[in-house]
Parts: C-alpha cells; structure tokens; sequence
C-alpha cells in the first residue's frame, strides 16, 4: 500500500525532500532503543553462532564445515526429523480438518452458543506447553487419572515398559489396543492439538468471515448445493489461509520442544513401531540439540548443535520470509 | 382477522413474525442441531482438563476417583492450595514469592517492551528516513529466524555482559520483538495521515504527536501484545533454565512449579500447583476477552 502522503506541490526535488526527512532524527532516536536490543540479543548472537559453526568446540581450530557435516550423518539427529516428521503429519492434518469444520460450524451458528464457543476455545492459548503437560499428565496417570480408571474398569492399563504402552489385559493374555506403538506419539499429539486448537480455529473463522456474503448469495440464486458453495467458494477463497496456517504450524512443529520434553522426555527408550516403520523416540531435533546446553546426557557437542539449529534456522527463516513476501505482495494487488 | 391479531400478546406476536420469515425447514433444523453438537463437542473438550484440574484440586490427598466412581469429591478441601502456598520450596522460597516475582518480570517486560516497539513502529509507519528499508528488515528479523538459533549462543553472550544470574536476563533480551513491530507499524499504516498533518502544521513536535494521538488510539493492539508478551513471559521455562543457574526458582514460577513437583509425589499438590499458575494469565483472558478474540484473528493474517 502505498501512502498518498504528498499533496502539497514541491518545486524541486531538494525541497521534497526537505519537507520528507526533517525528521529523520527524530525517527533514529525513535528506532535506535529497539536497534540496540535486536543487535545484542539477536544479530550478534547469529553471527557468534555462524562463525562457532565452523570450528571444534573442544579445540578451537577451524575444521572446515565438519560440524555440518557430522550433525548431518549423526544418526539421532536424522531419527529425530523422522520422529517430528511424523507427529506434524498427523498433527498438521488433524489440526488443518478439525480447525476448518470448527470454524465453518462457528460461523453458520452465529448466535450466543457460537460467541460463547469462540471464546472458550481461545483458553488454551494462555497456558503453555509446560503446564498443559501437567494437566495431561494427570489425566493419563496410571493410578490417578483416567487411565487408571479404565484400568479399574475395563482392564486396559498403560505401561511405559512394554513398547506397545496401552495393553489390554483379558483372561485370554495380553493383547496391545490403541493401533500398536502409537501411544508414545499419541500422548505429544493430543496436548499440542489441545493447546493449537482455538487458535487455529478463529484464524480459519476470520478467513471465512472476509469471504464477501455476496458470493453466496448469488451461488444461491443459482440454486447451489451446501457442498457445492463448500468447494466452490469457500476452499478457494480461505486457500491463503490453508497455506499461511500450514507453514506455521510445520515451521512450529518441527521446532516442539515442551510438549515432547514433558510428556515422554524424548522417550521412550526402546524402540517403537509405527506404521510398520521402526522409530526410535518422540524426540524432536529442538529437543535433541539443547541437551547439550541443558546438561543432560546423550546431546551433541555444543558447536556442532550450533550447526545442527543453523540447518533448521535456514528451513524455518526460509519458509517464514517466502509467506511473508507472498502474502504482501498479495495484499499489495488488492488494493 | 384484525381483531385476532391485536389479542395476541407481545411474544406470540414475535414468535409468529420470526416464523414467517423462516418458515419451519426440518433439513435445515437438524443441520443447526448437527452444528450445535459439534460446537458444544469442541468446547466440552476444550474445557475438560481445565474443569479436571479444578475439580480434582480441590479433593483431599487420599481421593482417588476411579475407586469412588465419580469426578467430584465428596469432601471437599482447600488444603492443598494452602500447602502449595505456603510450604517453603527450594531455595527458601515458596510458590507465592516466584508468583510475586515473575508477575513483577513480566509486566516491567511488556511495559518496556511496548515503549520499545511501539515508538520503533511509529517511525517505521509515520516518519521518512534514509534507510529505512534496510532498517526495518534488520529489525523485524526475529519474526524469521527461530529461537533455537539464537538461543544456544546468547546463553554465553550474556554470560559475556554480565547480565547472568540476574533478573535482567529475563526482561532484556525480549523487548524488541519483531512480531510486535510489525504489528504495530501495520495498524498505524491503517490511521488516517490527516491525524497528524493538522498538528504538524500547528508545529506539534512529533514525539506529543505518538504520546498524544497515536498512544491513545491504539488500545486494541496494545492490548493483544501485552497479553501475548505477558504470557510468554510468565511460562517461560527454558530461557531462566538456560540462564539462571543459582535462583531461577525464584524468578520463574514454572520452574519452582516443576521443583515443587519433583519434591512431592502427591497428585492433588500437583494439580493444586498448576491450577495456581494459570490462574492469572486466565483472569487477564477474562478482563479483556472480547479485545483478545477479536484482535488475535486478524492479527494473525497481518
């Protein structure tokens, strides 16, 4: 959008400027604070980071890209994009279909049950990953929580040592339920859809709101089918959002971190089996490269994880900035 | 036919207006309904383990639900808030004090945060200056890159300026947020430009022109930063665990909530605890909530 600020008539162009810039002080002393805060606490430490990238951590000699080259060939850090890989399919998918039904069911209401709704939804938004590891993991507590009371009353008991983790015990045996190995994901997969859901939902719901009700009301003269109006007008006209809501929700997948740290701790440790594929952990690459600054066992050394965020930094920014660009130049055609 | 109508009373007389708008459609009734299911569905979900962990914080330490068949407690007790309150923790302090002080980082942090962002977003919308393109890029350059990125670096970098182990570590590094910025700039490219040409030409200086004009107009996105700013702040957990080593107990309540956890086995603590911790973001929800709703949708599309 480009602003129509200039209707006075300038003689030249010095004047023009003259009158543009005379407070191009103001606007340095104005920027300067925010400058300031984003050098020390982000520019910099990029650039520490980049330059720690190409050398030994214990030594402090140059090795010529190493670092890249051994976070890309370790094996725990290839499983873990395949351990993340999988729960943002699931995720991504779920979150994309239940966010958009929710939405279109929100705004066909549109009475006090739809508002009420749209608020209530919007809860989870204030508690974070932590704390709503908390409370489900007071809910899947095995003598406490509701899977304790399936136990009680079905037979059905979690069990972190066997790897199918929800069996079913019956006179017969033991026989796992819950579609093999899935558990370990399921446990990460629900709390993070819970905490993402409301979100997710009124982004959808302000995408169906801008589609002018003019569309429909011809689509209706014309004596058009809900379904037909559904991907007639609606899909086509919300695919900005479907794309915007994609790439954030990939781009903040592969980076969990709390969820999978508080409800599996990146276990567990036997190996699983989903889908007939063999995977190790629940751990996410995040997860994986700050042990190293967390103290605890098993992470990388420290320049290589520098070099491992590096890799992930350039899929995320990339992603971020091709959106952000798309979508500007976009707003910038319509109007 | 007349006479009938006026005896009718005022909502048999409405009821019969709205029918003959809509007369009564049976397809289109149980669509409503389908739709209403669904939407109760998604709330009911939504609020259930909220509605678990206030129930359940409130059953005495022995309470075990499966065996009593039913969610609610028969006797219920506020003991186990008062444990959570009081009971020193690690390092001497207890719940109330990591409340108190991370309350105290939080709101120093969205206040200096908005001054920050909010005059870099004036400049950026309002005023001209070499470049700026270059500037703005440069500034809004946290909305791409990721935490993780920065995060393993800066730990020893603020180790470097000294700010390690103190309280500022916590408020300084996210002032300037570019999502905030950007936010910023965006509403205050959507103000009309004859706001501030009438007192420009009255020779207001610009900075009364932001305090006094700019400020109190945009009360909607100050307050969807704030909240977003607080909130983040208040359940940070890996920034204090990164860089605080001796009491990050005492300023980060999530973190002498997980210590107050690993020390006590007992479910009901736990859940006393973690019902503590999001009673304040929750009620900040409840004051504003129609602001928040309706600003957080369209900001995300900004």
């Amino acid at each position: 959008m480009k602003k129509t600020k200039d209707t006075i008539y300038y003689r030249d162009k010095r004047a023009h400027n003259r009158f543009h810039y005379r407070f191009q002080w103001h606007a340095y002393l104005l920027i300067l604070p925010a400058f300031i805060f984003v050098t020390i606490f982000v520019v910099a430490p990029l650039i520490i980071s980049f330059v720690r990238s190409f050398f030994e951590y214990e030594t402090g000699i140059y090795n010529k890209g190493m670092n890249y080259v051994m976070v890309l060939t370790d094996p725990e850090f290839l499983i873990t994009f395949r351990n993340v890989f999988f729960i943002a399919l699931i995720l991504v998918v779920l979150m994309l279909t239940t966010s958009f039904l929710y939405a279109n069911c929100l705004n066909s209401l549109d009475n006090k049950l739809s508002r009420f709704a749209r608020t209530m939804i919007f809860v989870p938004f204030f508690i974070s990953g932590i704390i709503s590891s908390l409370m489900f993991s007071t809910i899947f507590d095995v003598s406490e929580g509701l899977i304790g009371y399936l136990y009680y009353t079905r037979g059905v008991y979690f069990d972190a040592d066997i790897p199918g983790g929800l069996t079913h015990v019956t006179l017969a045996g033991e026989y796992v339920v819950g579609g093999g190995n899935f558990w370990p994901y399921f446990l990460i997969i629900l709390p993070t859809w819970w905490g993402g859901f409301g979100y997710q939902a009124l982004m959808m719901f302000a995408g169906i709101i801008n589609i002018p009700k003019e569309y429909y009301e011809a689509a209706s003269i014309d004596g058009a089918s809900a379904t037909r109006k559904m991907f007639s007008i609606t899909l086509p006209n919300m695919k900005n959002y479907f794309v915007l809501v994609l790439v954030n929700l990939v781009t903040g997948y592969f980076q969990m971190f709390e969820i999978p740290k508080m409800m599996t701790g990146g276990g567990p440790e036997k190996y699983s089996k989903l889908f007939g594929m063999e995977l190790m952990r629940t751990e996410s690459p995040v997860l994986w490269l700050y042990s190293s600054v967390l103290g605890q066992a098993g992470g990388p050394d420290r320049n290589i994880a520098v070099a491992g965020a590096f890799l992930i930094m350039v899929f995320v920014t990339i992603a971020n900035i091709l959106v952000f660009k798309v979508f500007k130049s976009e707003k910038s055609m319509d109007s | 036919m007349k006479k009938e109508n006026i005896e009718l009373t005022k909502e048999q007389a409405l009821l019969l207006k709205a029918r003959a708008k809509k007369p009564f459609n049976a397809k289109r009734f149980i669509i409503r309904a389908i739709e209403s299911f669904f939407v109760i569905l998604g709330v009911a979900i939504i609020l259930f383990p909220i509605f678990w962990i206030v129930v359940r914080s409130f059953a005495p330490n022995d309470y075990v639900p499966i065996q009593e068949w039913s969610f609610f407690p028969k006797n219920p007790t506020a003991e186990n808030f008062i444990a959570v309150l009081t009971k020193p923790l690690k390092g001497g302090y207890n719940l109330v004090n990591s409340l108190f002080w991370t309350l105290i980082v939080s709101v120093a942090s969205v206040v200096l945060g908005l001054i920050i962002m909010m005059t870099a977003a004036f400049a950026f919308a309002r005023l001209e200056f070499r470049g700026k393109g270059v500037l703005w890029w440069y500034t809004i350059i946290t909305m791409f890159v990721p935490g993780i990125a920065v995060n393993l670096t800066s730990v020893y970098l603020v180790d470097l300026i000294g700010l390690k182990d103190t309280v500022w570590v916590l408020i300084l590094p996210g002032l300037a947020g570019g999502y905030g910025i950007f936010f910023f700039r965006q509403f205050f490219l959507g103000l009309p430009n004859s706001l501030e040409e009438a007192a420009m030409i009255d020779g207001c200086p610009i900075f009364q022109i932001f305090l006094k004009i700019f400020v109190p107009m945009s009360i909607t996105p100050i307050v969807i930063i704030a909240t977003r700013m607080f909130n983040g702040h208040w359940n940070s957990y890996l920034w204090p665990a990164l860089t605080i080593r001796d009491n990050r107990e005492k300023y980060a309540q999530v973190m002498q909530l997980l210590a107050a956890i690993k020390e006590s086995e007992e479910t009901a603590y736990v859940i006393a605890a973690t019902m503590v911790s999001i009673i304040i973001p929750i009620l900040l929800f409840a004051l504003n909530q129609k602001r928040i709703v309706s600003g957080i949708a369209i900001s995300g599309m900004k």
